[in-house]
C-alpha cells in the first residue's frame, strides 16, 4: 500500500514528505525505455518499494516487465510530457526516476529536475544502488567518453536518464500483477510550436576533422571494392580516403592520403579496408578512437592498433558490412 | 622577478593560437606549394588584429606592445613562416618607421588601413649594391617643387609584390651619403613610375613574395616624407634594432616546432625494436635542442620586456637575431635528422621546415652584422667606436 | 531586449592525458576554456546582437579564474559580463534563477546543451525554475520579433540528417548544441582592453543575489571516476558486430 492508497482509506491527507518509489518514464520509444524496468524492478525489491511506469505501452506488457503500477500517457512532444509529469510528481514524490537517454528523455528528465527542484543525471552507462544511503550512484561519461563521472543525487526526486543499451530486455512475467491509475493530463503554460521541416547544411568538414573516416588501401582491393567502400562511406557520413597505396593506385586524390605523410586524423569511427599499417599510417591515425581493421593478411600491423579485427578481403567483408547499415 | 605573463597575454596567446591552429595550420602547405598566401587568410587575420599588434588601438592596432607583438610572432612562426614573415616585415619594419618617426598626419593617412590589414606595408632598404653596406644605397631623391622625383631600385624587398605601403630609403643628399644625406618617404602602389618586379624564386619562405622595386621618376609629395629630411637612415636603423626582437621571437617559434616534432617522432618511430627515443644520440639532440630553445625563450622575452620599458635593448635585440636564427638553424637541421629520410619528403613539414629557417641567417641584417652591432655596443663602453 | 548568455568555464581536455589502466586523469597543463556549446550559444547571441542590436550579458559561476571566460566573451562582443564568485559545486541553475530576478526583464537565455566536464544540462533546468518556454538543441537560432526560432536535428528521424523548425514566444531558454554557430574569434585588443578594464566583468555573490545556505547545497555530487575498459587491440569481431557498433 502506498500514500495514495493510505490517504484515500483514511479520508484525509497525510503530512508525510517522504519521497518513495521508482518510476520509468517512457517518452514514447518503449523498446528504449523497457529495459530500464528490468533494473529498475531489482532496485524496487532490493528498496522494498514500487515501481511505476508511464508511458504508452500496453499496460498488461509494462506490468509483466516489472511494473508495479501503470500510469498509461500517450506519446507526446516533450513541454505535454514535462507539464504532465510535473504534476503528476508534485504529487506522487517519485524518489528515483528514470528515462531513457535520448533528446527527449534528456530535455525531459532537466526540465522536471528543474520544476521539481531535484537532481537529475544525464546519459548514464552504469548505475549502482546505495540501499543503506538510499541512493544511486550513477556513472556517466564526460569529456566525450574519455572518462565517466561516478555522480550521486542528493536532491529529491533522483532523476536520471539512462542508455538503455547497457541493460537487457527484462524477461516476462505474465503471471505478475499490476494496477492501472490513470494519468491527467497537463497542458504545457509556454508551449513550443513545431514550424516543420527545416534547411541547415553543416559545414564541411575537413579530413583532419572528419568524425568518421573509412580508407582504403591495396590489400586485397580493387577498383570494384573501392566503389563500395566509397558507398560505405556516404552510408555512415564518412570522408572517403586512403592510404600511400591507394594514391599510388590511383584510387584517392593525394589530399586524402591518410597518414604522418597526408592527413593526420582523429575521427570516432575509422575503418581501414586492406590497408597495411605502417608506422608512417599509424602515427597520423593514432588519435582515432575506434578502430576497423579489414586485411586478408593476419599479420597487417594496422591489426596491433585495431578496436576491430576482421581478417579477409575486403571485396567479401565490406559488401556485407554495407548491407547490414 | 615575475617570470609569468600578464593574464591578458596569456588569453591573447590563446586566441592566436587557436587562430593559427584552426584556420592557417591547415593550409601552410598549400601556401607553400603555391607560393601565395590567400587574400582571404590575410583579410580574416587583419579582422582579429594580426597586423596591427604592437601599435595603438586608436590606429586600429592591438596595443599589445612589443610583447604581443613577440608572443603573435612566436606563435605564427611556428606554423607558418611565410605567412609570419609577411607580417614581419609589414610591422617589425615597415609600418614601423612610419609610426617611430612619421608625422601624425601621415599616421593617421596610413596606420588605420596597415594596422587592419586591409594595406600592406614593405620596408624598402636593400639595393642592387647595398645589402650588407646598408649605408652604400645609391637611390636618389630630387626636390621639384612641392615633390620629391624618386629614381633607382630596390632589390630583395619582402613584400614588393603586395605592398600598398612602401617605406623607402634614398638620397636627397647625395654629398653627406646615406648618413645625414638620405630619407625616408611613403609611397603608394598606385603611383606612377613605381613598378614592383616579379617574384623572386627562393629557396624557402615560398608564400612571402620577395621582389625588385622600379623607381622611375616617382613623384612624392612632401608631405609623405617619414621622419626628417636627412635623418631617414636613422629611422630605418631604428626600425631594424627593434625588428630584431619580433625576428628572433619567431625563430623561437620554428625551433619549438622543430623540438616538438621531433620529440613525437622520437616516440613514434621504432628501430632495433623499440621507439628511437631510447637510444641516447637521439636523447642527446633532443636535450640541446631544447636547452638552447629554453634560453633563447628568456632572452626574447627580456629584450620584448626592455623595450616596452623604454630601455636600451639594441645589444639584446642583435643577441635575439643572431642566436635565434642560428638556434632555429640547428634544431631544424637536427630534427631532419632525427626524421631521416622522412624529413625529406616535400609531403612532410620538416624539409618545408629547413628550407624557411635558412634565411632568417641573412635578412634584416645578416649575422655577421649583428655580430658587429653587438661588438660595438660593447665595445662603446671602453671608447672604441666601430662602423662597419 | 536582453539577452543572457549563460557560460561555464572548465579545463582544456588539450592539456589532460586519461590513463585508463592506472584509472587516473593527469592535467599535465591546467589550462581553462569556455565550454565549447555554451561558446556557440554566446556567438548565436553575438549574431542576434548584430541583427537587432539587443543587449547581451553573459553570466558565469565560478571560482576567481573564471573571470578569464567572461573577459573573452566581453572581448568577443558581449556588452556586459557577471562573475557569481562561488564555488561550482552548488547548482548553477539557482543562481541563474536569482539572477534573471535581479536583472529584470531578461528575454532570451542561451546557454550550450550540456557541459564537457561533468554532463549537466543547465538550460533545461533553469527554464523551468524561472517559468520561461523551452527549446533545445538549436544548431541556428533568430529572434524574430517576440518569437525565437530555432533549427534543431528532428529527433524523429532515424538517418540523423534531418533538420525542423521549433518557435516559442519570448521569454524563452534555448541550448545550444557543438553544432551551433561557429564562434568568431575576438580581436586581439579587444583582449587586451577587456583584462585591463577593471570593470569589464561585474562580481556578483551569493549574498548579492539574496541566496542562503540552503540554496548553496549540491543537488548533484561526484562520488568518483570511472574509467571505460582499456582497449584491446587486434580482437576479431563479426560483420555483424562492427555493423552494430555502427548504428547510432
Amino acid at each position: 500500500m502506498n500514500l495514495n492508497d493510505l490517504q484515500a482509506l483514511m479520508g484525509e491527507a497525510i503530512e508525510i514528505d517522504e519521497y518513495r518509489d521508482l518510476w520509468v518514464v517512457d517518452l514514447g520509444n518503449t523498446a528504449r525505455a523497457a529495459p530500464l524496468l528490468g533494473e529498475a524492478r531489482r532496485m524496487a525489491d532490493s528498496l522494498g518499494a514500487y515501481l511505476h511506469y508511464v508511458g504508452p505501452a500496453d499496460s498488461g506488457e509494462a506490468i509483466a516487465l516489472g511494473a508495479d503500477r501503470v500510469h498509461p500517457l500517450a506519446a507526446a512532444g516533450a513541454d505535454a510530457a514535462v507539464a504532465t509529469l510535473a504534476a503528476l510528481f508534485a504529487n506522487a514524490k517519485p524518489e528515483f526516476v528514470f528515462l531513457a537517454a535520448d533528446e527527449t528523455g534528456n530535455e525531459v528528465a532537466a526540465r522536471l529536475a528543474g520544476r521539481l527542484h531535484g537532481g537529475v543525471v544525464l546519459n548514464c552507462i552504469a548505475l549502482r544502488l546505495d540501499e543503506a544511503a538510499r541512493e544511486v550512484v550513477a556513472s556517466h561519461p564526460v569529456y566525450d567518453g574519455a572518462h565517466y563521472l561516478d555522480s550521486a543525487v542528493t536532491a529529491k526526486p533522483q532523476i536520471f536518464t539512462v542508455r538503455p543499451e547497457i541493460f537487457p530486455m527484462p524477461a516476462r512475467d505474465s503471471g505478475r500483477t499490476g494496477e492501472v491509475e490513470p494519468v491527467a493530463a497537463s497542458e504545457p503554460e509556454h508551449p513550443s510550436r513545431d514550424t516543420g521541416p527545416a534547411a541547415h547544411t553543416p559545414p564541411a568538414t575537413p579530413l583532419h576533422k572528419a568524425a568518421r573516416v573509412v580508407a582504403v588501401g591495396r590489400g586485397g582491393n580493387d577498383a570494384a571494392t573501392v566503389e563500395v567502400a566509397r558507398l560505405l562511406a556516404a552510408k555512415l557520413g564518412a570522408h572517403f580516403a586512403g592510404d600511400r597505396s591507394a594514391f599510388d593506385s590511383g584510387w584517392i586524390g593525394k589530399e586524402d592520403i591518410v597518414g604522418v605523410i597526408g592527413t593526420e586524423i582523429a575521427p570516432d569511427v575509422y575503418i581501414a579496408a586492406g590497408i597495411w599499417g605502417d608506422t608512417l599510417h599509424r602515427a597520423g591515425t593514432e588519435g582515432a578512437k575506434f578502430v576497423v581493421a579489414i586485411h586478408p593478411d593476419a599479420s597487417a600491423p594496422i591489426f596491433n592498433a585495431a578496436d576491430a579485427a576482421v581478417v579477409g578481403q575486403p571485396k567479401d567483408v565490406l559488401p556485407r558490412l554495407l548491407a547490414l547499415l | 622577478m615575475n617570470y609569468d605573463l600578464p593574464p591578458e597575454y596569456n588569453a591573447l596567446r590563446r586566441m592566436l593560437r587557436e587562430f593559427i591552429t584552426e584556420e592557417i595550420a591547415p593550409v601552410a602547405k598549400k601556401i607553400d606549394e603555391d607560393s601565395v598566401v590567400p587574400p582571404e587568410l590575410i583579410r580574416r587575420m587583419g579582422d582579429v588584429g594580426f597586423f596591427g599588434v604592437p601599435f595603438p588601438r586608436e590606429y586600429g592596432g592591438m596595443g599589445a606592445g612589443e610583447l604581443g607583438y613577440c608572443i603573435m610572432m612566436e606563435e605564427l612562426n611556428r606554423v607558418c613562416p611565410s605567412v609570419a614573415t609577411i607580417i614581419g616585415a609589414h610591422i617589425g619594419i615597415g609600418v614601423m618607421s612610419l609610426y617611430l618617426d612619421g608625422s601624425k598626419a601621415l599616421q593617421q593617412k596610413y596606420m588605420p588601413d596597415l594596422c587592419s590589414g586591409r594595406k600592406i606595408a614593405a620596408f624598402a632598404l636593400t639595393e642592387p649594391n647595398a645589402g650588407s653596406d646598408a649605408a652604400g644605397i645609391q637611390m636618389r631623391a630630387t626636390l621639384e617643387g612641392d615633390s620629391y622625383i624618386l629614381d633607382g631600385q630596390k632589390m630583395w624587398i619582402t613584400n614588393g609584390p603586395i605592398a600598398d605601403v612602401i617605406n623607402v630609403l634614398a638620397l636627397t643628399d647625395p654629398a653627406l651619403g646615406a648618413r645625414g644625406g638620405a630619407t625616408v618617404f611613403a609611397v603608394e602602389r598606385e603611383w606612377a613610375g613605381y613598378t614592383p618586379g616579379k617574384p623572386e624564386s627562393k629557396m624557402g619562405l615560398h608564400g612571402s613574395p620577395t621582389s625588385l622595386l622600379n623607381f622611375d621618376e616617382v613623384r612624392v609629395p612632401r608631405e609623405n616624407v617619414v621622419g626628417q629630411i636627412g635623418l631617414g637612415f636613422v629611422t630605418f636603423m631604428k626600425a631594424l634594432d627593434i625588428g630584431r626582437a619580433s625576428l628572433g621571437a619567431a625563430t623561437l617559434g620554428g625551433a619549438q616546432a622543430s623540438l616538438e616534432a621531433s620529440i613525437r617522432w622520437a616516440r613514434t618511430r621504432q628501430q632495433f625494436g623499440r621507439p628511437i627515443a631510447h637510444m641516447q644520440s637521439i636523447q642527446f639532440m633532443i636535450a640541446d635542442m631544447a636547452a638552447e630553445i629554453e634560453a633563447l625563450r628568456a632572452l626574447v622575452y627580456r629584450t620584448a620586456w626592455l623595450i616596452d620599458n623604454g630601455r636600451p635593448f639594441i645589444k639584446e635585440a642583435g643577441m635575439c637575431k643572431l642566436l635565434g636564427s642560428e638556434t632555429a638553424s640547428r634544431c631544424i637541421d637536427r630534427a631532419l635528422q632525427i626524421h631521416g629520410a622522412l624529413g625529406l619528403s616535400r609531403d612532410f613539414t620538416i624539409e618545408r621546415g629547413f628550407r624557411d629557417a635558412r634565411i632568417s641567417e641573412i635578412f634584416e641584417g645578416t649575422n655577421e652584422i649583428q655580430r658587429i652591432v653587438i661588438a660595438s655596443e660593447l665595445m662603446q663602453g671602453v671608447g672604441v667606436r666601430i662602423r662597419p | 531586449m536582453r539577452l543572457l548568455v549563460l557560460l561555464r568555464q572548465l579545463l582544456d581536455p588539450a592539456g589532460m592525458l586519461v590513463n585508463r589502466k592506472a584509472g587516473k586523469v593527469f592535467v599535465n597543463r591546467e589550462e581553462y576554456m569556455i565550454n565549447p556549446a555554451d561558446k556557440r550559444a554566446l556567438e548565436a547571441a553575438l549574431q542576434i546582437k548584430d541583427a537587432t542590436g539587443a543587449e547581451v550579458v553573459a553570466a558565469a559561476v565560478g571560482p576567481a579564474r573564471t573571470e578569464d571566460a567572461l573577459r573573452e566573451a566581453r572581448a568577443l562582443g558581449a556588452d556586459r559580463a557577471i562573475l557569481i564568485k562561488e564555488d561550482v559545486a552548488a547548482p548553477a541553475g539557482r543562481f541563474y534563477e536569482a539572477l534573471c530576478d535581479s536583472l529584470g526583464d531578461v528575454d532570451l537565455i542561451l546557454t550550450g546543451d550540456s557541459a564537457l566536464d561533468t554532463g549537466e544540462a543547465v538550460g533545461p533546468q533553469l527554464a523551468e525554475m524561472v517559468n520561461m518556454a523551452f527549446l533545445g538543441n538549436a544548431v541556428q537560432c533568430a529572434l524574430e520579433g517576440a518569437v525565437v526560432r530555432i533549427v534543431r536535428r528532428d529527433v524523429r528521424d532515424a538517418t540523423q540528417r534531418a533538420y525542423n523548425g521549433v518557435e516559442a514566444d519570448l521569454p524563452a531558454v534555448v541550448t545550444v548544441t557543438r553544432s551551433g554557430p561557429t564562434p568568431r574569434y575576438p580581436h586581439g585588443g579587444a583582449i587586451i582592453e577587456m583584462y585591463r578594464d577593471p570593470e569589464a566583468v561585474e562580481i556578483m555573490t551569493a549574498a548579492d543575489l539574496g541566496l542562503d545556505d540552503s540554496a548553496l547545497q549540491p543537488a548533484v555530487v561526484e562520488r568518483g571516476q570511472s574509467f571505460p575498459p582499456e582497449r584491446e587491440f587486434g580482437k576479431q569481431m563479426t560483420v555483424e558486430e562492427i555493423a552494430e557498433r555502427m548504428t547510432p
